[in-house]
């Protein structure tokens, strides 16, 4: 809130140093976009007072800040792009923005950046867009507090959200994504920060990098979307203290991490996801202190992943806490919490006596041939699960948390 | 009911034996290679093999990609879907494929296809383009590794 306010501080004062202002509205001397974009020098500010203005592909090309009253509207008649940003220091502030051209061909956008420096849209409202907001080659941006939504839900020929292609250096925080493909996806997107958006009920990812580097996500929430987030190809990502949720579907994971590299996933949670995290391919990642809550599986790993630590997690009633699909392990199980852990402590240090093996025989089977799912609760299941926990045969020999704790990591132990 | 259930059964149990390629359900399917969830209707592919197990791909790449980890494998359809025709797939060994940077693909490698040459045609005048029959393009794959 006090960021809010400073933000709206440091504008009030910067505009008049900053060249002059003119007032865009049905009664005014200006009465169209293009007249004020005409008659605006660089750094003037154009106040859009409310109403509809027909915005079809408006190009600014110099740099401007566009500022919205409450009921300002940007109407793109369904034709193309609704406004492209082609300069430098351009601000987009409190506008709406409707009807977005669609096209299977060309990616229209509601706000298209490209090639700009030093550029913000802050709390802008797109309805039912193709893209939202497509953000091309182009540095040190701002994307906070938007509203984008779609109800393209269930079908494929939705965009994005936010999607940024070739950018270093953007910040995209606080916005709100629904009903479109990816809510958020960075495809070669370097040093950028991700933080306190919600994205929910996308057909696909929830936030989706793509041969992105040392980026980071924090407390961000994803839910019910095709999968949460989806890591690929990329290396340094940092992920904390987002909240994975109710990812549920055949194809469906929490977060779904292939060919990583480096990168830390500490204080999520993951909450009734079909899985929570599915690792494929990825190598020196630790996974700390997260919760897995009622997960169909918590972890499952597959080929390829090797010193990968997991320490201090909770796995709160998940069922299965990790699926291995081969039997060589090279992956680090230690300290964690493990509610189905039925050994003791009679040495009262809070570490339990017995080791813990994670994964279940059963595990194997369902990986195999998904049909016998049906038989996890039966009895049969049971007792190969015990049988093969008592003399392990088929599943990895070291795969082991040798120090399971007895109680679960609370917040405040973290 | 009892006779629904036994026939439901019979059919699913025939109807799984059917070499024949499925309908990729976007949205929702998972692509058999990189697992990502498949929604691109423009750069889908799909291959079959001779005991009618199926495979479906986001990306043309994928589809390659996969075939490349496989030693030996009797496919009985390659499938790609046509640029031009969202949704439709085409016979991979007679499509006309196509890697230009105007065309990013869901993987990365810039790859679409084509059913009608006459479709691909107007993409061939972008700088980085290069295009391939389906045999050139298994070579190009090949290479890249």
């Amino acid at each position: 809130m006090r960021n809010w306010f400073l933000t709206f501080l440091l504008f009030i004062i910067s505009i008049p140093f900053y060249g002059g202002t003119i007032e865009v509205c049905q009664k005014c001397n200006v009465q169209t976009l293009e007249e004020a974009y005409a008659i605006a020098e660089p750094y003037d500010t154009l106040i859009i007072r409310a109403g509809t203005y027909e915005a079809i592909d408006f190009e600014v090309r110099k740099p401007l800040t566009l500022i919205g009253d409450i009921g300002a509207v940007l109407d793109g008649k369904s034709k193309s792009y609704i406004l492209k940003i082609l300069s430098d220091d351009v601000h987009v502030l409190d506008l709406k923005l409707i009807n977005a051209g669609r096209s299977y061909t060309k990616d229209f956008a509601a706000i298209y950046v490209s090639g700009a420096n030093r550029f913000s849209i802050l709390r802008n409202t797109i309805i039912d867009p193709f893209f939202g907001i497509l953000i091309e080659k182009s540095h040190h941006g701002k994307i906070a507090s938007n509203v984008v939504e779609s109800n393209r839900l269930r079908e494929d020929d939705a965009g994005n959200g936010v999607h940024a292609w070739h950018c270093t250096d953007l910040t995209i925080e606080d916005n709100e994504l629904s009903g479109l493909r990816d809510g958020i996806y960075l495809e070669f997107v370097e040093e950028s920060l991700v933080t306190g958006n919600n994205s929910h009920n996308n057909i696909r990812y929830g936030l989706h990098f793509m041969f992105s580097n040392h980026d980071k996500y924090l407390d961000n929430t994803f839910r019910e979307n095709g999968a949460g987030v989806a890591v690929m190809f990329s290396k340094f990502i940092e992920m904390r203290r987002n909240r994975f949720v109710q990812n549920w579907g055949t194809a469906s994971y929490g977060l779904l991490l292939k060919e990583i590299y480096d990168a830390e996933v500490v204080d999520n949670t993951f909450e009734e996801n079909t899985i929570g995290i599915f690792i494929e391919g990825c190598t020196r990642v630790n996974y700390l202190s997260n919760d897995f809550r009622r997960n169909g599986w918590a972890v499952k790993v597959s080929g390829g992943s090797y010193t990968n630590v997991f320490s201090r997690n909770n796995f709160l009633s998940n069922s299965f806490d990790v699926s291995y699909n081969s039997k060589m392990n090279d992956n680090k199980f230690e300290g964690n919490y493990w509610s189905s852990y039925s050994g003791y402590d009679l040495d009262k240090d809070n570490i339990g006596d017995v080791p813990y093996r994670p994964v279940k025989l059963f595990s194997y089977v369902v990986n195999k041939t998904p049909e016998t799912i049906i038989l996890l609760r039966s009895l049969f299941v049971d007792i190969i699960n015990f049988s093969e926990r008592v003399s392990p045969v088929f599943t990895p020999d070291n795969l082991i948390d040798n120090a399971p704790a007895m109680k679960s990591f609370s917040d405040d132990q973290n | 009911m009892k006779r629904n259930w036994l026939l439901l059964s019979v059919l699913i149990a025939l109807a799984s034996c059917e070499v024949e390629p499925q309908e990729i359900n976007y949205g929702k399917d998972g692509c058999s290679f990189c697992k990502m969830t498949i929604v691109d209707t423009k750069h889908a592919a799909q291959i079959v093999t001779t005991k009618g197990k199926n495979f479906k791909y986001d990306a043309i790449e994928c589809m390659i990609n996969h075939l490349n980890q496989w030693d030996e494998v009797s496919i009985e359809f390659y499938l790609v879907a046509d640029y031009a025709n969202p949704k439709i797939l085409v016979d991979a060994q007679r499509a006309h494929f196509i890697i230009s940077e105007e065309i990013p693909s869901p993987m990365g490698a810039n790859l679409s296809a084509f059913g009608n040459a006459e479709d691909l045609q107007p993409h061939i005048v972008h700088s980085s383009a290069r295009t391939f029959g389906w045999d050139q393009l298994l070579d190009e794959f090949k290479h890249k590794q």
